[in-house]
């Protein structure tokens, strides 16, 4: 998948991404390999922006943890986060499927 | 060169510095030592992705809390210069220092109207920006100047009338003058403050190409784009005003010197405001 088309997307795939539990930006980029079957793939550091962009929104919030002797940002989604997620899964849902029909 | 040297450097290259910088290294060594450099992405661009969306995000807030501080300052203003009006207007050169008392007349009609204007279109092009997640840098660079003009006109302005009650403080009540000095000082305060943050957000350089934009694009109503003639019906609006608050006596001096003072401000400003390209 073409990196400009991911970045489309990015936001709402970090909240997804953050949605099962709270995660260090290393762990979402690896939930993102993981869940995609290795589809997405960017650069790494592209989603430390996202991240920081959305606790500047109230979506996320973060604080730091000492794990393995080195600090780590940990970023979990706010109460507007899992509504804003919502918000992104049914308008995903509705443009999915009309895709699909135009394209089948 | 170390990776986390290269992408430091980077970030104060783009004006990301203090405690943000700090955390975004931290992040990125933690990151590092469990991922691989390479997939890490280069540092530049990394750096200037930071920098486009924080430039728009720093300098859209900036001005909304730069209006407010403006509409604080404006509504004392308004309230003294009613005090001035409810005592009687003295006459601009009878202050105790001549000079003063014309510059700080000029400083307080001029200035508070650019100020407002200034504020006005400020706000405009933040509200418009407001959900943006990169500007162009030239629509941001516009945006500041709008805010720091409406600042410093403003901070002139109700500098201007403490200074004029302080001229004039026998044509005044004691208490008057006591109040609209103290409260010019005061005022001042929040408006350097912003005025500062101003210059904070200023430093975080965007990369996002694209036009400055005018108040064209900014207003959220679609008018011809004719920023001359714009210029006039203003100003003729302006002049009309002053004119129904001068009568008879004083509304048409008054009404010429203010369509006047509105044309030769945009002459002045317009290119500078982005209110016309």
């Amino acid at each position: 998948v073409r990196a400009e088309v991911l970045k489309g997307h990015l936001d709402a795939l970090v909240l997804a991404a953050l949605a099962a539990e709270p995660a260090h930006g290393y762990g979402v980029i690896q939930h993102l390999r993981r869940r995609s079957s290795d589809v997405f793939r960017l650069a790494e550091g592209t989603v430390y922006p996202t991240l920081h962009r959305l606790e500047r929104d109230g979506l996320l919030k973060s604080r730091w943890t000492s794990a393995h002797g080195r600090r780590r940002r940990v970023y979990r989604l706010t109460r507007s986060g899992r509504e804003a997620l919502a918000v992104r899964r049914l308008e995903w849902r509705t443009f999915s499927q009309a895709v699909d029909a135009v394209m089948a | 060169v170390s990776y986390l040297a290269e992408l430091q450097r980077e970030l104060a290259r783009v004006g990301i510095r203090g405690r943000l910088r700090r955390r975004i290294l931290d992040e990125a060594a933690d990151h590092l030592a469990e991922g691989e450099q390479a997939e890490f992405g280069d540092p530049r661009a990394l750096a200037q992705l930071f920098a486009d969306e924080l430039a728009t995000h720093e300098t859209t807030k900036v001005a909304f809390v730069a209006f407010a501080a403006l509409a604080a300052a404006g509504a004392a203003f308004a309230a003294a210069w009613l005090g001035i009006a409810l005592q009687g207007w003295p006459d601009f050169g009878s202050g105790a220092f001549l000079p003063l008392g014309l510059l700080t007349g000029i400083a307080m009609l001029v200035c508070s109207q650019v100020a407002f204007a200034a504020g006005l279109l400020a706000l405009l092009r933040a509200w418009r920006l407001r959900h943006t997640r990169a500007a162009p840098a030239a629509e941001i660079a516009v945006l500041a100047r709008r805010t720091n003009t409406a600042l410093a006109c403003g901070a002139t302005a109700v500098l201007a009338i403490g200074t004029f009650a302080l001229d004039n403080h026998a044509a005044f009540a004691r208490s008057y003058v006591l109040a609209t000095v103290t409260g010019s000082l005061a005022l001042v305060v929040p408006l350097a403050a912003a005025a500062f943050a101003s210059r904070r957000a200023a430093a975080v350089r965007s990369g996002v190409p694209g036009g400055p934009g005018d108040l064209f694009d900014d207003l959220p109503v679609s008018l011809p784009r004719h920023a001359w003639r714009f210029c006039l019906a203003v100003a003729a609006v302006a002049a009309l005003a002053t004119f129904a608050a001068g009568g008879l006596d004083e509304g048409p001096r008054n009404a010429v010197a203010e369509g006047m003072l509105v044309v030769g401000c945009f002459a002045a400003l317009g290119r500078r405001l982005g209110i016309r390209r």
